[in-house]
């Protein structure tokens, strides 16, 4: 990969067994890429002389499962009892925050991400996490901001990205790859 | 010991107290490691803080024990005093174990947003008691202003991660739930 390809948002990677990925948005020295069910998932990318991890998002999504209608139903109730909490309880939310959230969490419940942790703290913020062995995906939702980060054991947390909900969807942090051809390779090269 | 408001070195180790049902989600009661460490807003400033106990003060497990047991019937205790309900295994506060982080991993979870600290913190007569501070640093950009909460999140799950434990008890008090209490699940770190 070249220095000035690094920080595009369309990478395209070709691997050693034709397999390629691409619309891979590298961030630091991850390629955080979506819609990987097919291939598994990709432990290490490399090209011109640089390790990446590559962290599939779907491939932890589904590997915990597929979404549930019941688990999704009883965060949009816990949405509900946040924002009808009293201002000093812990876990409350004040209504801005909670739109927001409704509307990610909306989205996310029409995706194929199963239903994941949702976490309150300080009033105007809401967290929806994943966890998968040594993987920690959140979504935070905060002053009409949904913002994506990551966390690998090991490596400090990355922020892939985010979005003003105003403006864009929340599906924009999770457009990307689609895996084309071969099955699930090691390693790529550029 | 340090005195109110000092920071402790990095080497030194600090334990958080797993009190039933303070970790579980109050609607459907599911675990979640930003409810075991509820790291909270501090009214009037923009620091975040969880207490935590100095394992210098409690070097052995069955102290940091006792100072568990202690903080759980604290609150019952207050509970009480307020008329509220206090029913083993629904509303009482029931101590359950600990889990360890030495402070130089949560010092190390220092971001673009935060500053990372332990600070010592006696109250209620236990001199024991700190707590983990998440510190927003000054003239933070346009960009970071709408990235704190992730930041702040971030920061949260991997002192969570750096933990070890969790080492598991059953108070005295609770002797007549001991059953129940040992069958709850405290999940170790990294399988949440």
């Amino acid at each position: 990969m070249t220095a000035e390809n690094r920080y595009s948002q369309n990478v395209h990677l070709i691997s050693s067994n034709g397999l390629s990925l691409y619309q891979a948005t590298p961030v630091q020295n991850f390629f955080v890429a979506t819609d990987m069910a097919s291939a598994g998932s990709f432990p290490s990318v490399s090209g011109a002389g640089e390790s990446f991890t590559c962290v599939a998002l779907n491939s932890v999504a589904t590997s915990i499962g597929r979404a549930k209608r019941d688990q999704y139903a009883s965060l949009f109730v816990a949405l509900n009892e946040m924002v009808e909490l009293e201002e000093e309880e812990s876990l409350s939310i004040d209504s801005e925050t909670y739109r927001s959230a409704c509307s990610v969490l909306s989205y996310l419940s029409y995706s194929d991400f199963p239903a994941p942790r949702v976490f309150s703290h300080g009033g105007d913020a809401v967290a929806f996490t994943w966890a998968h062995d040594s993987i920690v995906m959140h979504l935070t939702v905060s002053c009409g901001i949904a913002a994506l980060g990551i966390h690998v054991d090991g490596q400090k947390p990355v922020a892939v990205g985010h979005v003003d909900l105003a403006q864009s969807s929340v599906a924009k942090l999770f457009s990307g790859a689609k895996v084309q051809g071969g099955r699930a390779g090691s390693n790529f090269i550029t | 010991m340090a005195e109110q408001g000092q920071t402790l070195s990095l080497d030194h180790v600090v334990a958080r107290c797993a009190i039933h049902p303070r970790y579980l989600h109050p609607n459907n009661g599911q675990w979640d490691h930003a409810y075991l460490l509820d790291i909270k807003r501090v009214k009037g400033s923009f620091d975040y803080k969880a207490s935590v106990c100095s394992r210098e003060v409690l070097p052995t497990a069955e102290a940091v024990h006792e100072y568990g047991c202690g903080s759980a019937a604290l609150s019952n205790e207050n509970r009480r005093a307020n008329g509220k309900d206090v029913t083993p295994l629904k509303t009482a506060a029931h101590y359950v174990g600990f889990y360890d982080v030495v402070v130089r991993d949560i010092v190390a979870q220092a971001n673009d947003v935060y500053e990372a600290l332990v600070e010592h913190w006696p109250e209620h007569g236990q001199i024991a008691h700190c707590h983990i501070v998440l510190r927003e640093k000054n003239d933070l950009t346009e960009d970071l202003q709408k990235l704190k909460q992730l930041h702040r999140t971030n920061a949260i799950t991997a002192i969570w991660r750096s933990m070890s434990g969790p080492v598991r008890h059953v108070c005295e008090c609770d002797e007549e739930v001991r059953d129940r209490l040992s069958k709850l699940v405290l999940p170790p770190i990294g399988q949440d």
